[in-house]
């Protein structure tokens, strides 16, 4: 193919080259992103006038029972596109101060340091941004905190270039599940106004956070369902996009991007027995996410069997999830071409009491050295 | 743990060293999957392949550099699988790029020159690396080895995109000099 000769050359090329533009280069903070601080704290501006003329009628955050009343102070939300006087409003906000009886186990997170990596872009025109993209299964924002019709003008106004249809339908922005880069959440918060409480209540409102120990325990953990790799916490994360520290929000998000795909020195835990993935059909099995929190804080290893024990997800609907009903006796194919043991057997490894079966099973689904050879 | 005692577990044939290679650079292998394929599905086959292709070299291989070594396998088999569904997919993302920017390079890009027959290029291409200054060898590596786009290399070492552009135009254009200085320009 062409010019194949000359791209496979140079992947054979010095390998101490290849490192070294591996490494994360050491950088500057940029003119630019001066500019873009000068820049937001003019559009600050704007964000007061706004803020103090919305409209009243949003829905409230309804208080769990056992919650008690704390003052917080808003931080300004950084940008708008309406102009006027930035004032830093006080409100109430309901939290939730459930007796924490579970920290969690992971290392603490490196804080940000005084000379953070090279700022992101900001979105703008730049369509190829994704460095702050997150509107994913991990932060459930939804319709129910910001209301539908706001929540769908949103994705009107940046789920698409307006003048272009979608570039390609096979491309999914790395970790966003999107075609469209700027559906990110830092957009999303300066159309929507959603506080910085009500963020953080619609997503503590999850099961799975109650699980972690209540809201002070989630901001505490590490993001990414308590990754340990993480270098930030999901408390980091909000003033990431609420905060008025820029070095914050460029080193949040620019780790974020980095951390899970282009960064080669994040040692990001590749889950090869239990998919990640919104494609994986446990992932849509009810417990999921809080089989994740609970292994982020028991600190085992994830694991089919450990989830489906978590879950009580009963051998039937395992099956029925996956599709297997008609073809049990089938090889497993899904898992790769030459799979030794039969759908069944899988099951049955998982499910079952012979640990000889579960070895045999788990000993080839993923890293045998037979593999790809046909049995 | 150590490159050096992760290369001893495989030649002590110890499965560990599988464990440890994905630990250490499971997200390195499928960060140049993912940026060449653009499929999970994909990019995770090609990191599973990368380990079962190292553990199949060692022995005999004994790298000393493990990152870039894998991360050598884990290209060639991402180009390769691209190469097989290229014809399937829509567009190609960074390697079709590529592919036409090195155009400039060659004349003849259907011709396989036999300096790649005989392995000599590769020693060419490092020599003509290592002349660079680091930031444009660097910036060359990240588009053509890595496949990021041009975008992402602006973002990583804080360039703008026009200016990426113009270093990896000129790297090309000197490359395409060496090449036919070399009698590689077919």
């Amino acid at each position: 193919m062409m010019n194949f000769w000359l791209l496979n050359a140079i992947g054979d090329i010095d390998p101490d080259l290849v490192e070294r533009a591996a490494q994360r280069p050491r950088k500057v903070l940029p003119l630019r992103w001066v500019a873009a601080v000068a820049a937001a704290a003019v559009m600050v501006v704007g964000l007061g006038a706004w803020w103090l003329n919305r409209p009243a009628d949003k829905p409230p955050i309804t208080p769990p029972a056992d919650s008690t009343t704390t003052t917080t102070t808003n931080e300004p939300i950084t940008a708008t596109t309406i102009g006027g006087v930035i004032t830093p409003t006080t409100t109430t906000t309901t939290v939730t101060t459930t007796v924490t009886t579970t920290e969690p186990t992971t290392e603490p997170t490196t804080q940000p340091t005084t000379t953070p990596d090279n700022p992101p872009d900001t979105g703008g025109d730049n369509k190829e941004c994704v460095v702050h993209s997150l509107l994913y299964h991990s932060i459930p924002v939804g319709p129910d905190a910001v209301g539908k019709e706001v929540y769908d003008a949103f994705f009107e106004t940046y789920g698409r270039d307006k003048d272009e249809p979608i570039p390609d339908p096979d491309l999914i922005y790395p970790f966003t599940e999107c075609h469209y880069p700027e559906s990110n959440i830092v957009n999303f918060v300066k159309f929507t106004g959603i506080t910085k409480e009500e963020f953080i209540a619609s997503v503590w409102s999850q099961d799975w956070i109650a699980s972690v120990g209540g809201v002070e325990a989630f901001l505490n953990l590490p993001y990414d369902f308590g990754n340990p790799y993480s270098l930030f916490t999901y408390g980091d994360y909000f003033d990431a996009i609420y905060g008025d520290d820029p070095h914050l929000t460029a080193w949040v998000f620019h780790r974020r991007a980095a951390n899970v795909l282009n960064d080669p020195d994040y040692p990001y835990q590749y889950c090869y027995r239990l998919y990640s993935y919104p494609e994986d059909p446990l992932y849509n099995l009810e417990g999921y996410t809080s089989y994740k929190v609970y292994r982020s804080l028991s600190g085992d290893s994830e694991s089919i069997i450990g989830f489906v024990e978590f879950a009580g997800i009963p051998r039937e609907k395992f099956i029925e999830a996956y599709g297997w009903g008609d073809k049990l006796d089938e090889k497993a194919t899904d898992h790769f071409e030459y799979a030794p043991y039969t759908y069944r057997q899988f099951v049955d490894a998982i499910y079952g009491d012979d640990q000889a079966l579960r070895d045999w099973v788990f000993d080839r689904y993923v890293f045998h050295p037979d593999y790809p050879k046909a049995p | 743990m150590e490159d050096s005692r992760i290369v001893a577990l495989y030649w002590e044939r110890d499965e560990s060293a599988l464990t440890h290679t994905r630990e250490k650079y499971g997200a390195y292998c499928h960060a140049i999957a993912w940026q060449i394929l653009h499929s999970r599905e994909d990019a995770a086959e090609c990191e599973n392949d990368t380990y079962l292709r190292a553990w199949n070299n060692m022995p005999p291989d004994r790298p000393q550099g493990l990152r870039a070594y894998l991360g050598a396998i884990t290209r060639r088999l991402s180009l390769d699988r691209w190469r097989q569904s290229r014809a399937q997919r829509r567009g190609g993302g960074e390697v079709a790029l590529s592919l036409e920017e090195l155009g400039e390079c060659v004349s003849h890009p259907d011709t396989v020159p036999e300096a790649v027959e005989a392995g000599e290029i590769a020693a060419i291409l490092s020599d003509f690396l290592r002349s660079l200054p680091s930031a444009e060898c660097d910036v060359f590596l990240r588009r053509y080895w890595y496949f990021d786009s041009v975008a992402q290399i602006a973002r990583r070492y804080g360039y703008s995109e026009s200016k990426v552009k113009m270093t990896l135009k000129r790297t090309r254009d000197s490359l395409r000099a060496v090449l036919e200085k070399e009698g590689i320009y077919v």
